[in-house]
């Protein structure tokens, strides 16, 4: 299991800020399809360490953004966004579902639940 | 003064690959650039989902053309470190191999397309000229010029023997005496200084808060090589990453020009050094748990993330290539600039759309 702390919603924009200011940045944010719900990973580089936040929600539930607290937050949060079909409001550039997916792209294509 | 809002891309000269940028002009001055991204998605992370975890490596391998090697020894890193798998010296040695000739062909063809781009057609053919040296390398030692497939789970496929060694070590000589007379020209032309130095500057501070990677990163002077943190084959290595302050589109043309030079001296080290003894280690059973490894690809840090479920499947793969983080701090570069420095401050990031989509 990756070493990571596990944070609620609510807890998440503090913690990022938090990092921010001890010149950390957002890696990535990998996504989990795990049924009923989703588990978000950010990965902060602070230096050459790596930190990992984990947050559970339900489905259909909303996820604030982050990328208003960092910029290139808002490539990951538009990427996950399409791909799991995840409600992230909010988010400083805003491609509304197309970044990377077309419009006759299958909807949410990396759901389990979806077999290509 | 009237605004005009058009698109760049995604059929340009310049592009090497569809990516488009709406640039929004206030007479020849960019005020405002969005990017549009989409046309190279291919589904890699998906298609990862459905595959046998050893067969991902070909996969892998496929994310990017220019670096595939890298791409595919990174997957093999992922799962050996889920699976807790030592691999044998000389694999992590021949690893550092293709590696280090996977960079400097990928920076060779880059400083080709970047003299093409500002119109300097002779040093675009020498620069390729002398990369196809080092294809011959790849190929020799891996049957290969653009997919090297070397990589397995626990090892290399390949080995390379003292005769092939030799005949590396001649070629590369060949390859150092071009190269010893193309470098000046990218440090000191008249020419290409007018078109790079001051173009795109991408302040150090930001470079850092907006997630740049790799010679982007390095070219607003910071000292950050996923290398130096010792994976493979690399701690045993003598090198510095190439650092330029300056921020602009010659530092990070220069950082890369810089990086043939220090790849040159690890490929000749590795051979100098390659310890004797297995490629490989046999690999049993599936992986489980989750890893990350993060690698130094030319145009940066490259991240994989797995996570198995003790099946041949893997549950997730997540993969973030350096050009998906240099795209937020290339729309810091290019507002403000001319028009018609826009195709060389785009090249400046060495943008790879095919790896930064998937």
């Amino acid at each position: 299991m990756l070493s990571s702390e596990i944070l609620s919603i609510a807890e998440l924009p503090e913690r990022v800020e938090q990092l921010l200011q001890e010149d950390a940045r957002i890696a990535m944010a990998t996504c989990l399809d795990l049924g009923d719900q989703f588990e978000v990973i950010y990965h902060f580089n602070k230096g050459l360490e790596l930190i990992n936040l984990r947050v559970r929600i339900d489905r259909g539930e909303e996820l604030p953004s982050i990328s208003h607290l960092t910029l290139n937050a808002a490539l990951i949060e538009n990427e996950m966004r399409e791909f799991f079909g995840i409600n992230i409001t909010d988010i400083a550039i805003d491609f509304k579902g197309g970044m990377l997916l077309a419009g006759n792209s299958p909807k949410a294509p990396m759901l389990k639940s979806l077999k290509i | 003064m009237a605004r005009v809002t058009f698109p760049f891309g995604p059929q340009h000269p310049v592009l090497p690959e569809a990516i488009q940028f709406q640039l929004t002009c206030e007479d020849e001055k960019v005020v405002e650039v969005l990017p549009v991204i989409g046309y190279m998605h291919r589904g890699i992370e998906k298609a990862a989902e459905k595959n046998p975890f050893p067969d991902n490596v070909f996969l892998c391998e496929r994310v990017c053309g220019i670096c595939s090697f890298i791409h595919g020894a990174t997957y093999c890193q992922v799962i050996e470190k889920m699976m807790d798998i030592q691999i044998p010296p000389r694999a992590e040695y021949l690893r550092v191999l293709w590696s280090e000739l996977s960079r400097m062909h990928s920076h060779l063809l880059w400083l080709g397309l970047l003299a093409d781009s500002f119109g300097f057609e002779s040093l675009f053919m020498q620069c390729w000229r002398a990369r196809e040296k080092v294809l011959d390398v790849l190929e020799i030692t891996s049957g290969q010029r653009v997919i090297q497939s070397a990589a397995v789970i626990g090892g290399v496929r390949r080995d390379v023997n003292e005769e092939l060694s030799s005949s590396i070590g001649a070629i590369l000589s060949e390859f150092k005496r071009e190269w010893d007379a193309i470098l000046p020209v990218f440090e000191k032309d008249y020419t290409i200084r007018i078109r790079t130095v001051g173009k795109g500057i991408l302040p150090q501070d930001k470079a850092w808060k907006l997630g740049a990677v790799g010679p982007t990163l390095r070219g607003s002077g910071w000292d950050v090589d996923m290398r130096t943190t010792g994976y493979g084959a690399y701690s045993d290595l003598d090198f510095a990453p190439v650092v330029k302050s300056g921020g602009d589109s010659y530092a990070r043309m220069i950082c890369r020009a810089r990086e043939v030079g220090t790849s040159y001296e690890l490929v000749r080290q590795v051979l100098g050094k390659l310890p004797s003894g297995e490629i490989a280690v046999k690999v049993n059973g599936f992986p489980n748990g989750e890893a990350v490894v993060c690698t130094e690809q030319p145009r940066g840090e490259l991240f994989y993330y797995a996570k198995g479920n003790g099946t041949a499947y893997l549950e997730r793969l997540k993969i973030r290539t350096p050009t998906f983080q240099n795209i937020v701090p290339l729309l810091t570069m290019l507002p403000g600039c001319e028009l018609a420095d826009v195709p060389v401050i785009v090249m400046s990031i060495d943008p790879c759309i095919a790896c930064a989509e998937r």
